[in-house]
């Protein structure tokens, strides 16, 4: 290792291949065209050609690989849902993260922590035995208990918060993760590139033509490419392109914001998480406290941050762990959310042919990036939902069959 | 800290506010696919857009034009004071 290092340090030409191509001007066609190289649109289409064989991929990323809600998230891995298909689907997930590493051939520093729901009310108690019951029953890992348990996991912990809301108890998930959320786009990228697929950055999707309810290209800003496959893997420009095929839009975009602390020495363990406190804090392997809250009060396509949000969150912080009082905050960023009125995603085929959704994925999808990737791409190769998105469908709003994974998110939205 | 220029309450913060939806109009009962494709299904591109808030200290209804692309109100309108509306969930907190 540290002679190739040095070989490497010393070497004019470095050997070292880029991580991904960089094409710069698209062909003319293109078996499927996914829009959107974060997380999901990379997994998608790396599972398409390493799983289905279908290598003449674009992926067409208007800014830069996984600087969109890939690159924005609070990295947290999790499967403890509140809806027997939210479960299900959640579960492959944290399978495909737990071997990830090893696939990609990439450190994703996948770290599993242990993940703490906090209860400061009776009622909030209630759901999580509901929560902890479907989970269990799924074979997940997921249990409810008291505040001595939620103590000896994290002792720097004010199990009173301040006297305004005692922790009444927790639900605990052991299999509850971190990762390195950069990593994973990087890895896929990586991966989809070495067999073939395009990546283009800068290249914006303008327009997506249909032709007798089919899709039969897409416009881009750097010339038109004819395919009869389009997967939406964007967020917060889902209602756009929903609008270039002419469907209407069941998601509302609302930014959702995070930032992090200066380092510190390791104290924090595991993840946890407040609804009734609309806080959820992790603390990365160089310290930093990654730190997230509700999204923001109102519909709005910016990704701009507010103080607003660094008060109030810095003021919940604070009932958790008081000790945190003269810890600065470093940085402070924002991410446009795809909300949907359910919580659960909206996913697989549409009813324009060959228009393939992998959106509504609001504050819940960083988690879901591989189990999208090999959904997605099984429901491309084959034009038919895979099972485990089958509930997903934009279709359950017409049927009023909602999966409600409101009392399973983070916080309180 | 954001805040909102009344004209009929002043300069008050955001925070005081509560975002109670878009206008979707008065649902016709008899016809029950129109009134849930309105509850569920809708342009949400970046446009200017007409909403509902309250306000929580005076308990007022207000109507919001509003720039969803940057977040800038361009009008408020205070609905009926005696409006017989329920408070949003959420507002008591």
């Amino acid at each position: 290792m540290a002679i190739r290092l040095l070989k490497y340090a010393l070497d004019r030409h470095h050997a070292e291949p880029r991580f991904f191509n960089t094409p710069q001007t698209p062909g003319e066609s293109y078996d499927v065209v996914i829009i959107g190289a974060g997380g999901h649109g990379l997994a998608c289409a790396y599972y398409l050609a390493q799983v289905h064989g279908i290598r003449r991929i674009a992926v067409l990323e208007k800014g830069y690989i996984g600087g969109g809600n890939t690159g924005r998230n609070t990295t947290i891995v999790r499967s403890n849902y509140l809806t027997p298909e939210g479960v299900k689907f959640y579960q492959r997930s944290v399978e495909l993260f737990q071997t990830l590493g090893e696939e990609l051939d990439l450190n994703l520093f996948y770290s599993t922590r242990g993940h703490f729901t906090l209860a400061h009310s009776e009622a909030t108690l209630r759901t999580m035995r509901w929560r902890a019951e479907v989970n269990k029953h799924y074979g997940i890992d997921s249990e409810l208990v008291g505040p001595e348990e939620v103590l000896r996991a994290c002792p720097r912990i004010d199990l009173s918060c301040g006297g305004n809301h005692p922790i009444m108890g927790a639900l605990f998930h052991a299999p509850g993760a971190i990762v390195r959320h950069d990593a994973v786009a990087w890895g896929y990228a990586r991966r989809a590139s070495q067999m073939g697929v395009e990546i283009f950055q800068q290249t914006a999707a303008t327009g997506i033509e249909v032709e007798h309810g089919r899709v039969v290209a897409v416009q881009t800003t750097r010339g038109r490419i004819a395919t009869g496959k389009v997967v939406s893997a964007v967020a917060g420009s889902t209602p756009t392109l929903l609008k270039m095929v002419g469907l209407p839009s069941p998601i509302d975009i609302v930014p959702l914001q995070a930032c992090v602390s200066e380092p510190m020495k390791p104290w924090l363990d595991p993840i946890i998480v407040s609804g009734s406190l609309h806080v959820y804090v992790s603390q990365t392997a160089r310290g930093e406290l990654v730190m997230g809250a509700a999204v923001d009060p109102a519909e709005l396509h910016s990704t701009r941050s507010s103080l607003d949000f660094v008060t109030s969150l810095s003021d919940q912080m604070l009932d958790l762990f008081p000790f945190l009082a003269g810890v600065k905050i470093v940085r402070q960023w924002a991410g446009m959310a795809d909300m949907t009125p359910d919580f659960a995603p909206v996913m697989g085929k549409t009813s324009v042919g060959g228009f393939y959704l992998d959106a509504g994925w609001g504050t819940w999808g960083f988690k879901a990036t591989p189990v999208c990737g090999e959904t997605m791409a099984f429901t491309v190769a084959h034009d038919t939902n895979h099972r485990l998105i089958d509930a997903f469908g934009m279709s359950r709003f017409e049927r009023l069959q909602m999966l409600g994974e409101k009392g399973a998110a983070a916080v309180g939205h | 800290m954001k805040q909102f220029d009344c004209p009929h309450i002043g300069r008050r913060p955001a925070s005081e506010f509560v975002c109670a939806g878009g206008m979707i109009g008065v649902m016709q009962m008899e016809d029950a696919d129109a009134a849930r494709r309105a509850l569920y299904f809708g342009d949400a591109t970046a446009r200017v857009k007409r909403e509902w808030w309250f306000h929580r200290p005076s308990r007022l209804w207000f109507r919001f034009e509003r720039d969803t692309s940057n977040d800038q109100v361009l009008s408020i309108e205070l609905a009926t004071p005696d409006a017989n509306v329920t408070v949003p969930a959420g507002a008591a907190e």
